[in-house]
């Protein structure tokens, strides 16, 4: 079971209604939150995704389990499309493979949503959601090697920052991040 | 934000089928954000006929008309398989086997999401209708109004 912030049941209704209700239900979430869609409209998979696309929300991924579709949604949030990196350690997916391939010592650290991180993440990657960060601070090592990536850079760039706040001294932002990684992934759900 | 995209139906015709399909297109784009019209002119007005008698005053022709067109979107015929009303029984109950929505709920969703429903106002004379006869929130206009938001449509239908 993956947690979500909301979920919305729309089991054994027809096109047009689980786009119609999916539409009406994200208005209320917060940017940045989830949402889990149930239908078992089989049209509901494509129909899903392209509303997203259109209407700029991120679509994660739908698992099919018992007959019911499973879509994840994420609600589009402002501050993502403005590309603003302040934190200047930045590291390129790049070079991060790169070392990973060469087994070097480190922690990656997946700020995006449980959702997200389940559908496909850097296999040795710890899921912290950006906001569960400051709370779980406590199970980081301010001497250790901390790698933030998140999909675009920027909910890794503010957490790179809290971190710096809290007195890490080696933090480095993976840029771009999920949104273009075509290393190794794992999937969990 | 990018300037809203537009779909713009023409509801032409007095079919339950047709015009069910007219009306998921509509709630989808809404959905979809767009803004979207249903332009609803001769047959297809009767869609949003009330469904009670209004006692209005009409000539002789135009009672004709009303008595034997149908009064509003539940009580429309099919296109195909229409067999003197049976046939709109047995697909209402296809769609209540499937879960899908009945015209009379779907017209209701549209307004709701501030779908903007027009009444062609010529046709509403040629067919004796008058505004009294139709639900409420419509717009009345003509071909002006339809082509100055099909100019800007990305979406444009006749059905």
């Amino acid at each position: 079971m993956l947690k979500t912030d909301h979920v919305l049941d729309a089991k054994g209704l027809q096109c047009p209604m689980p786009i119609v209700k999916t539409k009406k239900k994200i208005a209320e979430l917060n940017p940045g939150e989830v949402l889990e869609v149930l239908a078992t409209d089989k049209g509901s998979k494509a129909d899903i995704k392209a509303w997203a696309e259109n209407s700029g929300h991120q679509y994660i991924g739908t698992i099919e389990e018992d007959g019911v579709l499973k879509h994840y949604l994420r609600k589009a949030s402002r501050e993502e499309t403005k590309e603003e990196i302040k934190y200047e350690t930045v590291i390129d997916n790049e070079t991060l493979k790169e070392k990973l391939a060469a087994k070097e010592e480190m922690t990656i650290i997946d700020v995006r949503e449980k959702a997200e991180y389940a559908f496909g993440h850097i296999p040795s990657a710890i899921s912290i959601p950006f906001g569960e960060l400051e709370a779980r601070i406590a199970e980081l090592k301010k001497e250790d090697d901390i790698y933030v990536v998140c999909r675009t850079g920027n909910r890794s760039d503010l957490a790179c920052r809290t971190l710096q706040n809290a007195g890490f001294q080696k933090v480095t932002n993976v840029v771009p991040g999920m949104s273009s990684w075509d290393g190794e992934i794992e999937k969990n759900y | 934000m990018a300037e809203k995209k537009k779909t713009n139906i023409i509801l032409f015709s007095g079919d339950y089928d047709k015009a069910m399909a007219a009306f998921i297109i509509a709630n989808g784009a809404a959905a979809y954000d767009h803004d979207v019209t249903v332009f609803a002119t001769f047959w297809g007005l009767n869609a949003f006929r009330k469904e009670n008698q209004v006692p209005v005053k009409k000539g002789f022709l135009e009672s004709m008309f009303g008595r034997m067109m149908p009064r509003g979107a539940d009580k429309m015929g099919l296109s195909k398989m229409n067999f003197a009303g049976i046939g709109p029984k047995l697909i209402k109950k296809v769609i209540k086997k499937h879960n899908a929505t009945p015209l009379p709920e779907l017209i209701e969703m549209a307004k709701e999401q501030e779908v903007n429903l027009v009444a062609c106002t010529m046709t509403m004379d040629l067919l004796g209708l008058q505004k009294e006869e139709l639900i409420d929130g419509l717009q009345y206009a003509g071909v002006a109004t339809y082509l100055t938001e099909a100019e800007e449509g990305q979406v444009n239908l006749f059905i």
